[in-house]
């Protein structure tokens, strides 16, 4: 049954999202690219259980979400190893300044529990409600919450940041400018 | 059947227990202490309302600011833009043009 154009649509304007929030799951590009094609087939193979109307991103999540768990925790290559490759598979070479907070920010994602960066991830860079958060990990909306503050209060203390100049790629910038730097 | 007789009290740590010979016969005696049975076993008490003074501070647990939030926020966006500003690869179109 061929998949309606708007339903096709709409599921390649999430791609973009799940593969960074598959990314995050996998640690790997190639891996999370692989996740999203699994998605995308279950999705496609379970378009009727779809209610028009209804959030596809957060229905996209949920699959994928729940394939990782399923499929690649068997095969545990779970990202929480202790060798630290899933945090080295995020390091780039800074080409800018502003890049290393960057990699410091995502190396302290990587050390958070599975559980917290997972609804951080969902809440704080995905865009979704707490709500629809806990929906797509199949927990209650307090647990949802708990995680995600859990995992901000960590990340805040592991980056020390007390304010809104303490982090970010103009705060070398922003330094010079107001030590008077400008040439 | 031996008869306990009160034996006046020593100087001993709290629920210490002191025998002593009585004619004879050994007298078992607890140290009370000076209050009413309502209150429960003293040594438990005593143990209790040190561990209340003594308690080491658990570490203030304040919200974050809403500076924090933000800066948190949008350092977690910018992370994820680098990928969701990615083309989408092609053998995602490709994928989804087949049904």
């Amino acid at each position: 049954m061929p998949l309606a154009p708007s339903l096709r649509e709409a599921m390649l304007g999430v791609v973009p999202s799940l593969r960074a929030f598959a990314m995050s799951l996998c640690g790997n590009v190639d891996r999370a690219d692989d996740l999203v094609q699994e998605t995308l087939l279950r999705a496609i193979a379970n378009i009727n259980s779809f209610e028009p109307g209804t959030n596809m991103s957060a229905w996209l999540f949920t699959i994928l979400r729940n394939l990782f768990r399923s499929e690649y925790r068997k095969r545990r290559r779970e990202v929480e190893d202790g060798e630290g490759r899933y945090a080295d598979s995020l390091k780039s070479h800074p080409e800018q300044p502003g890049r290393v907070e960057f990699e410091e920010l995502r190396a302290a994602l990587a050390e958070l529990p599975p559980d917290q960066r997972e609804a951080l991830i969902l809440v704080g860079a995905s865009g979704f409600s707490y709500e629809e958060a806990a929906a797509i990990c199949g927990c209650a909306v307090g647990t949802i919450k708990s995680r995600v503050n859990r995992a901000r209060t960590r990340l805040a203390d592991q980056l020390a940041i007390d304010g809104a100049d303490d982090f970010g790629p103009d705060r070398m910038t922003r330094a010079i400018l107001s030590a008077g730097g400008r040439g | 059947m031996k008869k306990r007789k009160p034996i006046p009290r020593e100087p001993r740590e709290s629920g210490a227990v002191a025998a002593k010979e009585d004619d004879g016969e050994m007298v078992w005696s607890e140290r009370r202490a000076a209050r009413s049975s309502a209150t429960g076993p003293p040594t438990l008490r005593i143990a209790v309302s040190a561990t209340k003074s003594g308690r080491s501070a658990k570490p203030k647990r304040g919200r974050l600011s809403r500076a924090v939030l933000a800066t948190l926020g949008k350092g977690l966006e910018d992370c994820f833009d680098e990928i969701r500003k990615q083309e989408v690869p092609e053998r995602f179109k490709l994928l989804l043009q087949q049904f």
